[in-house]
């Protein structure tokens, strides 16, 4: 035994266990980082992010600067050129490319997605980010102080590098990314989720099974039921699940395309979603998906197309309305 | 006739040694577990093992003094050697003494040797079958009792059994007594492409107060959570300021709530908005397995000019959801966070991938795997290692289990890391106790059939 001590326990149990104040140097606890450009075009917009531990990021910075300065249009697409030893995944519904990079196992990480219009506006997806990453909000004036213009680039490319604590996507520190022992929510602040309730919209403080929340949006028709629930897993993936709804209204399946032919990108829940439309003839259902690594969120409305149709706004505003509870919420 | 006076000294052993006393503290211990067991319907396991079981005196209910579980056992194991110095007297002479105890003192370094787990190879080294590896520590117990048993039937002869049985009882509450002042426990976190070297014991909390400014190293000075619990004025050597805790304000749990108007401590930072608010303690019957998040308020003093720096508001959740609140004292910036109590390794663990497989068709577990790289710069040892359930790292003295993982990303690892130098001691009292029992039983045994065949 190390301590060679087993006859002297009595002797140290006797003094107790001393815990004491202790003054040491420790290494710097690791940081995740974000490097990402965001390119503008005609109609959409592109978020590059390249995401992964401050050190192994830092490694790579000029690596991907220079992957950065080499993006160009096509078709009005986003092209670019590989850089030796990168490898391009296949795209996924919410994804444009995943690229992997790095000279050692897991390779870093750096994802393509493209969003309508401005998707969101850099203040909000710098914002987004900067939560992700554990930072706190930035105004837009701070904002416009992170985005840096990318010289030599052949795009005009905007550039911002975050450090924080947080690994994005766990929406926790690593010290507490333990299922089982996250903190519990006080009884005032049970759903860690906030919105803005639509006028006329009623809350169903008892939800059916499997449901998160539940809702009612009355109209002179009927009424129209909204729910949300959540799975931890993909649970079939978008398009299988745009599927589902259009033959749940009497609409043809559109397969692998239902994507691209029926959805609209938009956030949600600070998570990249999929507003979905499926009108039929009797039955209507309006929808947002949202898929990331190992959990899904589906938020549903449906119900007479009269009545659907007449809350499509209110159904669109009270879906980008989903946010974080923030502490002091 | 009147006895002869007894010397005050044999007084005493006789009463230390009684077997009314073995009885006594028997029936206390009993009390004690029940007590302590009904206890966790309100209370955390941890607290009622450091308030019932780890300590010299329990107050049960709060009030009511108790000998505690530290008191209990000492007393046991005094009662235990001094009743058996007392009653069982060594039965050899000569040659054969000198035989029996030269096989014991054998015996005894062989014990010594094994619960120091000489024999264990570092697991990351080559990887053992479960069942086989209980096995093997079993027989390695089951050796050196077997040594320690031919030593006392030498010395004991017909009582070597009784002596070795209770030697087995000895051992087991002297490894629980260092387990529990000496053992370290604590889980390390580490996502996929991450680097971790310091392991987090949810069970207590410490105030961290971190110079950042050298870009290499954090120079950090730490508060235990007995302190602050304590209260009162804590001195921070290497500090411009000291730190103190006014009585009550530091909560075993608590949650965070919006400020609406109420009367707040907290003069600066992130208590100017919130405020905490006590939590019942997450209950040993509690089956989530939450744990308690504290939280303190704590007032920082100027040393030089005791001026008052502010009562800020510390807590664990608030260090997860918005990290360090700013100090600046001194001309220099310090980041200051409640956090879980840290211990730091000579070595890191860096997450080559973490695979998770469920039950098909279900979101149950079936099994979980971290590769790793183990990374030791002092011992020049760099290792691929994948630890997964009931197959642990055993290094450097640590046993490393898969314990849980990310839940949001399957991306991320939970280690359990238990640093406990007597973890062998459990497995080699079972066993000696086993074989004094094995022996005792067959000696009466065999006595009964050579009167049978006498007859």
């Amino acid at each position: 035994m190390r301590p060679l001590s087993l006859i002297a326990i009595l002797l140290l149990a006797a003094c107790g266990r001393k815990e004491e104040v202790r003054h040491y140097k420790a290494p710097k606890d690791p940081v995740w980082r974000m490097l990402a450009a965001i390119v503008a075009g005609k109609d959409n917009t592109w978020f590059l992010k390249a995401v992964g531990p401050g050190d192994r990021i830092g490694r790579h910075k000029e690596e991907v600067l220079g992957y950065f300065r080499g993006v160009r249009f096509e078709d009005a697409d986003l092209r670019w050129t590989l850089p030796t030893g990168w490898q391009e995944e296949q795209a996924t519904a919410n994804r444009q490319a995943t690229l992997r990079f790095g000279d050692r196992e897991p390779r870093l990480e750096l994802t393509i997605v493209r969003l309508a219009g401005d998707g969101g506006g850099l203040p909000s997806n710098v914002n987004r980010w900067r939560e992700q990453l554990g930072l706190d909000r930035a105004s837009d004036a701070e904002v416009a102080v992170l985005l840096q213009k990318l010289e030599g680039a052949t795009l005009d490319v905007k550039i911002v590098d975050l450090s924080g604590p947080n690994r994005p996507g766990t929406g926790t520190r690593p010290m507490m990314a333990r299922p089982a022992e996250a903190p519990s929510p006080s009884p005032s602040d049970e759903s860690p989720i906030a919105f803005d309730l639509p006028s006329g919209w009623k809350e169903n403080p008892h939800p059916g099974q499997g449901r998160k929340m539940e809702f009612s949006a009355e109209g002179a028709e009927g009424s129209a039921l909204v729910t949300l629930t959540a799975f931890s897993s993909d649970a079939g993936g978008i398009a299988a699940n745009i599927d589902r709804w259009r033959t749940q209204v009497g609409l043809e399946p559109l397969g692998d395309q239902a994507v691209v032919r029926s959805a609209t990108p938009m956030t949600f829940v600070g998570t990249e979603g999929w507003l979905v439309e499926a009108i039929g003839r009797e039955r209507a259902i309006l929808g947002v998906i949202a898929i990331t690594p190992g959990a899904s969120l589906f938020l549903k409305m449906d119900g007479p197309p009269a009545v659907v149709r007449a809350q499509q706004t209110a159904f669109a505003r009270f879906a980008q309305s989903f946010r974080l509870r923030k502490q002091h919420e | 006739m009147n006895n002869p006076p007894r010397h005050p000294v044999s007084m005493v052993l006789a009463a230390l040694g009684s077997l009314r006393l073995t009885v006594a503290l028997l029936f206390l211990s009993m009390f004690l577990v029940f007590v302590g067991t009904l206890a966790q319907v309100n209370q955390g396991i941890w607290t009622v093992m450091e308030g019932y079981f780890r300590c010299w005196v329990a107050w049960l209910g709060g009030w009511c003094p108790f000998p505690g579980g530290k008191l209990l056992g000492t007393a046991l194991i005094v009662n235990l050697l001094v009743s058996h110095t007392s009653r069982i007297r060594v039965q050899a002479r000569g040659p054969r003494l000198l035989l029996g105890l030269a096989i014991l003192s054998t015996g005894l370094a062989l014990t010594w040797v094994i619960i120091s787990h000489v024999f264990d190879v570092d697991s990351s080294e080559k990887v053992i079958n479960p069942s086989k590896r209980v096995t093997l520590q079993l027989l390695q117990g089951g050796a050196a009792a077997a040594v320690l048993y031919v030593g006392c039937w030498l010395l004991f002869r017909r009582k070597a059994g009784i002596v070795l049985l209770h030697s087995g009882v000895v051992i087991l509450m002297m490894s629980e007594l260092y387990t529990s002042e000496l053992a370290e426990e604590g889980t390390m976190t580490i996502f996929e492409g991450q680097s971790v070297n310091y392991v987090e014991d949810n069970r207590k909390a410490e105030l961290a107060i971190i110079d950042a400014s050298d870009p290499a190293l954090d120079d950090v000075v730490v508060v235990p959570e007995k302190a602050l619990r304590r209260g009162g004025a804590v001195r921070l050597e290497g500090l411009p300021f000291d730190v103190e805790v006014a009585p009550g304000r530091f909560l075993k749990n608590a949650g965070l709530a919006p400020l609406r108007g109420e009367t707040n401590p907290a003069t600066q930072g992130e208590g100017l908005r919130m405020m905490a608010q006590t939590r019942r303690e997450a209950s040993g019957v509690d089956t989530s397995g939450r744990v308690d998040l504290p939280a303190a308020y704590v007032t920082l003093k100027d040393r030089r000019t005791n001026s008052d720096l502010g009562t800020w508001l510390t807590s664990i959740q608030l260090t997860m959801e918005r990290g360090a609140q700013i100090v600046r004292a001194g001309g220099k910036e310090y980041r200051l966070l409640l956090r879980f109590k840290r211990t730091y390794k000579p070595y890191s663990l860096f997450l080559t991938s973490f695979k998770f497989e469920r039950y098909p068709g279900t979101d149950t577990p079936k099994d979980y795997s971290s590769y790793v790289k183990l990374d030791d710069a002092e011992r020049g040892v760099t290792r691929d290692v994948r630890i997964w359930m009931n197959n642990p790292l055993r290094y450097r003295g640590d046993t490393l289990y898969q314990s849980s993982f990310d839940a949001a990303t399957e991306k991320g690892t939970v280690l359990q890391v238990v640093d406990n130098q007597v973890w062998m001691a459990p497995y080699v009292a079972c066993m000696v106790v086993a074989i004094g029992m094995l022996g005792q039983f067959l000696l009466h045994l065999f006595g009964f059939i050579q009167k049978l065949v006498t007859r």
